[in-house]
């Protein structure tokens, strides 16, 4: 069922992802004992949503032996630990910095606790903060509009995002916000912003991380 | 008549109880099994035969009460509570305790009139693959495992109401646009009298639950799935009866 409010009664719920990253170069990482081009390191987050090297998109090559074969790859063995495989440019041990690596993957939160396509969302999006959407006249040499969707309150009472603030880069990554209606099912959401997160404020109760329009320059 | 009682000293969710389960999916993780909110569910990967959570206390609690509130049994499973001095002899448990359990379609409870305070481990387990459960998995929002307070004199009078927060905006001519959001329930319990020892409890309690965090109150012993989930709606307040009893009234709203 698609998202079609009749106007007068919903029961409205927002949903956002956000692609978080985990800096991996400066990790401690092991050489696999049967691919000397391979090496690992712990990945407590489960399978990564995509692994970068200087920027650029790794290709997953789903084993450690084609990873072994394979420039720029990398593959995810869950286990005890999960590991993540890669094969750097150059096929040295990552360090510090040569390349950058980063492992992604999305963390979810709804206004109230929803599971859509699988997975479950934590209900801490505060949704006196979904702002309006903006557009507004670009450049002659952007062109065209640009959106702009303001920013985002994650409540935080509880220190949750403390200490995930502190491991996962959160500026400058993909965020997609979502808007459905309760018990409608998953074709019920369609999606109302998608682009980057921008700065993130952060104080005893609150995260709020402000969003940018998708063609905007992040580095 | 109706005798009260509450639940406010969880030991399952105290930092040092290890809670394990017989599969976790990725997204439902076994710790949301002590988060306050009980609709983030614990759940497992798919069905065992059976599934089970199990805690381990690291020192031997005393239970009389043992709750999941928000499975998704069905009615044909088969449910068991197991409980055991020594870890992992679960196929010869010192107490093998497949009795006593009340339960309907989102609250499981057992009930042990005197406490079994000699069991590090516990084990709830759930078979429910005959005929499947048709979600594929089992799940659970929260568990309580602990004694309880039944307080010298019980409530007096019960009152309550129904809390709508939706947003609702209105034309010029009345008529409403409405943001429609969940209601729940609040429940007034007028006490008429508190001995010294229950007041000293009862304080106890607020002073760790405080306004966040839930528990359960039973409101007639007679019937153990007569459950409420819920947590302090307003600050603990009392005042003087006689001879040092108080009278107060404690106000609560549904967990959510």
């Amino acid at each position: 069922m698609p998202f079609t409010p009749d106007g007068q009664r919903a029961h409205l719920i927002f949903l956002i992802d956000i692609e978080v990253c985990r800096r991996i170069d400066t990790a401690t990482w092991t050489i696999d004992p049967i691919n000397n081009l391979v090496w690992s390191t712990p990945c407590p987050e489960g399978i990564p949503s995509k692994v970068e090297a200087n920027g650029t998109q790794m290709v997953d090559e789903g084993s450690r032996a084609g990873v072994q074969a394979n420039d720029n790859s990398f593959c995810y063995i869950a286990g005890t630990p999960n590991l993540l495989y890669v094969h750097v440019l150059g096929d040295g041990e990552p360090i510090d910095e040569d390349p950058y690596l980063g492992v992604f993957h999305w963390r979810r939160y709804g206004t109230e606790v929803v599971e859509y396509s699988g997975h479950s969302y934590r209900p801490v999006l505060d949704s006196s903060s979904i702002p309006n959407v903006s557009s507004e006249i670009g450049g002659y040499h952007e062109g065209g509009t640009s959106f702009s969707f303001g920013s985002i309150k994650l409540l935080n009472g509880d220190g949750h995002f403390d200490a995930l603030l502190d491991l996962y880069i959160w500026e400058a990554k993909r965020i997609v916000v979502r808007v459905g209606e309760k018990d409608k099912g998953d074709a019920n959401y369609e999606i109302i912003f998608d682009g980057w997160t921008g700065n993130v404020g952060w104080g005893d109760e609150v995260v709020e991380i402000n969003t940018e329009d998708a063609r905007t320059m992040v580095s | 008549m109706k005798k009260i009682r509450i639940l406010g000293t969880n030991l399952a969710a105290l930092a040092g109880t290890i809670v394990t389960a017989s599969s976790s999916a990725t997204d439902w993780p076994i710790a949301n099994l002590k988060t306050i909110w009980p609709k983030y569910v614990h759940r497992t990967l798919n069905l065992g035969t059976p599934d089970f959570w199990e805690w381990d206390f690291g020192v031997a609690p005393s239970i009389n009460y043992i709750i999941l509130w928000n499975h998704n049994f069905q009615s044909t499973a088969t449910v068991k509570l197991q409980a055991d001095v020594h870890s992992g002899h679960w196929a010869d448990v010192d107490l093998p305790l497949q009795y006593g359990v009340h339960w309907n379609d989102h609250v499981l409870v057992y009930f042990f009139r005197r406490p079994i305070a000699n069991c590090l481990y516990w084990r709830v387990t759930a078979d429910d693959s005959a005929p499947a459960n048709p979600a594929g998995y089992l799940q659970a929002g929260y568990a309580y495992l602990g004694g309880f307070l039944q307080p010298a004199y019980s409530f007096k009078e019960k009152g309550g109401g129904v809390i709508d927060p939706s947003t609702i905006l209105l034309s010029d001519g009345g008529q409403p646009s409405t943001n429609e959001k969940d209601a729940y329930e609040t429940y007034d319990y007028d006490f008429s009298a508190a001995t010294p020892a229950d007041l000293v409890t009862l304080i106890t309690y607020f002073k760790s639950l405080k306004k966040g965090w839930p528990f359960f109150i039973i409101e007639d012993d007679s019937y153990p799935l007569n459950v409420r989930f819920v947590r302090f709606r307003t600050d603990f307040n009392y005042r003087p009866f006689v001879a040092g009893y108080k009278s107060y009234r404690l106000e609560v709203e549904d967990a959510r």
